[in-house]
This record gives C-alpha cells, structure tokens and sequence, in this order.
C-alpha cells in the first residue's frame, strides 16, 4: 500500500549517514504524508471488500 | 507488573474448571428447563444469538419456523458444555470428543438435531459400544480454542476426536486487561462490539491480518492440526476434521452429492429456531458426511 516505511533509527549507524539517509528520503518522507488520505481511503475500500469476502464465507454473529 | 492471563485456572475454555467466569452471560433465561436431567447443571430456553425477541421478529416478519418457543432447551452441564457431567460420566468408557463452533454446540437445534450428537449415535452403532458424548464447543469459536482443550483430551480417554471446522480467521485474542476474546470479522463489522475499547490496538492487529490474506490463519490451522495429530498418536486416538462452511461440504462424488441433493429438497422449509444456522436436515447431511470421511480413514 506504499506506506512509508523508517529508515535507521536514532543510534543507527553514523551521524553522517543518518543526516545522508534523512536528505536522501525527504522528498519520499513528503510524498508519503501528502498521499496519506489516499493510502487512508484504499486501505479502509480494502478493508471493506475483505469484510464482505469473509461474511459471504462465515455469515454467523456472535455478540 | 506483569499480568496474569487466564489460560489455566477459572479459564473459559478449560473443560475441567467449574463455572468458567463467562458461563452465566451467555444464557438468557436461566433454569426454565422443567425436565431437567439430572446429569445436567443448568438451563435455558434463549442463548445469545437464537433470543425470544429474535424468535418474536422473525415470526412477525412471516417466517415459518420448524421449532416451536419451547420445543427444546439449552441444557448445560456445570463446566457450561452441552452434554452431560463430566464427573458423572462412566469411568471405565472411552470418549469421542466434538469440536467445533456453535453448528457443533446446535444453536437453534435440540440436541438430538445436532450433527455431533448423530454422528455419537452411528459410531456407536458401528463399533458396537458405548461411548461418553464429549461436546467441547461453543458458540465464536475458533480453532484456537482446540489449544486450550488439548491439555485435557488425556482425561476424556478418546478414541476418537471429530472436529467440524470453523472458519480460520477466528482468533483468540488477550484484552488489555488480561481477559481472552473471541475475534472474529464481526469484530470489525460492528462498532458496538468492544465498545469498552473504543481504540483498542488488537482490533487494528486483527484488521490488519485479516488484510494479509488467509495465509497465517492456515498456517495456524496446520500447526494446531498436527499437534492435535502427534497428540492423537500417543492417546491412540482418530482425528478427523471437516469444514464447517457451506461452500466446502459439498463432495466431487456424484452418487454421495445426488443423495445429499434429494436430502435438501426436502429441508428448504426447515429452519434452526434464530433462522440462521443450518437446519436439522443440512445437520443430517453433515453427519452422513463425517461418517464417510471416519470410514474413509480406515
């Protein structure tokens, strides 16, 4: 679902190659937070779609 | 501080504790059985999801239904099954143990309508003997919940463990506050389930296997199989399993598939009394189908 996902962490490697990693992902980092309500909006359809799947498949409710 | 999850003592799910602490919430009308057996412990007319008002509605809305309001009771023995006493049970005999989700428990069916109860019947038929009718099900659950039966399986003596397979992507799961839930899609589908844990992290965990597809939960399902399998070969008793689901009872062999057909002309009338679990006549099908598979195994 092209979810951003972290690099190195805080005690990873370098400081030189955090800072290198951080400049290198910006424009990756940004594209992932503006397309966030899209993502947000395909995951929530996919969700759907795999609920009606499993309740045509196991139609019972339990409370 | 660590807490302590209930799997052992006074769990839900262990056979041998007495009055497990959801016993009582899924009964509605408590001891209105006025027969009562002695081998029992408690009763009901309603249970969760097969409710008078439910009986009520669908009845207004123009459904026939097979059962009457008081044709038959929910009775339960002490450790909240539907079979009798496990202490009152014949020591000397060996078992066969059902599990399964509420089509084994029968909501909306007497017991003598349920498929394990038919099926209990042809094997002694077949073998010639008594056994103690173990009925290890109840209503939401998954497989999951054959884990926490299998430590007890040595005490029943089996000779024989029938499951009927409810849909693997049943889980359970521990709440925040150390209790199990049972999870399954309905968890997602309605916001008034879980309402105490308006946010709850499991629910997203759970959505969010639910969108990987079916592939953990058949590896679950394998990895619980075997065991109960490897299990089987050290108490020497038969395993057999068979999917609860509609769309995978059906059987490739004509002849055995004509004969089911003939058998579900006739039941396209009947209902179980909530007007949502197969009839009698589907349980009919399903026993005869377990049958085939236990002789198969031969």
């Amino acid at each position: 679902m092209n979810h951003y996902t972290p690099g190195p962490g805080p005690l990873d490697g370098s400081k030189k190659f955090r800072l290198k990693h951080t400049v290198k992902n910006l424009p990756k980092k940004t594209w992932t937070i503006i397309k966030s309500p899209w993502t947000w909006y395909q995951d929530r359809k996919e969700m759907k779609t795999r609920l009606a799947e499993l309740k045509k498949r196991d139609p019972f409710i339990y409370k | 501080m660590a807490k302590k999850f209930l799997i052992r003592e006074h769990h839900p799910y262990d056979p041998t504790a007495e009055y497990p602490f959801n016993f009582l919430s899924k009964l509605e009308s408590l001891n209105s059985n006025p027969k009562l057996s002695k081998n029992r412990e408690i009763s009901s007319q309603w249970a969760n999801s097969d409710t008078e008002e439910n009986y009520i509605k669908t009845t207004e809305m123009g459904v026939v239904h097979t059962y009457k309001a008081d044709d038959f009771y929910y009775d339960l023995n002490k450790h909240g099954f539907r079979c009798d006493n496990f202490d009152t049970m014949k020591s000397g005999l060996k078992s066969v143990i059902y599990l399964g989700c509420s089509h084994t428990f029968g909501i909306g069916l007497p017991e003598e309508d349920v498929w394990a109860y038919k099926v209990h019947k042809k094997i002694e038929e077949k073998d010639d003997t008594t056994y103690n009718y173990i009925n290890l099900s109840d209503y939401g659950n998954g497989i999951d919940t054959y884990m926490h039966h299998m430590p007890y399986f040595k005490k029943f003596k089996p000779s024989y463990v029938i499951s009927l397979t409810p849909d693997i992507t049943r889980m359970i799961m521990p709440l925040e506050n150390g209790y199990l839930s049972k999870m399954g899609r309905w968890v997602l589908d309605d916001d008034t389930i879980m309402k105490d844990f308006p946010n709850n992290r499991l629910k997203t965990a759970y959505s969010n296997l639910l969108l990987a597809g079916d592939n953990f939960f058949e590896y679950k399902k394998q990895v619980i199989y075997n065991n109960i399998n490897s299990l089987g070969e050290i108490l020497n008793y038969k395993f057999i399993e068979m999917s609860a689901l509609l769309e995978d009872v059906w059987d490739n062999q004509k002849d055995v598939q004509d004969r089911y057909k003939k058998l579900m002309e006739h039941s396209e009338h009947e209902n179980a009394r909530d007007n949502s679990h197969y009839n009698r006549t589907y349980h009919t099908v399903l026993a005869e189908k377990i049958m085939h598979k236990l002789k198969e195994n031969k």
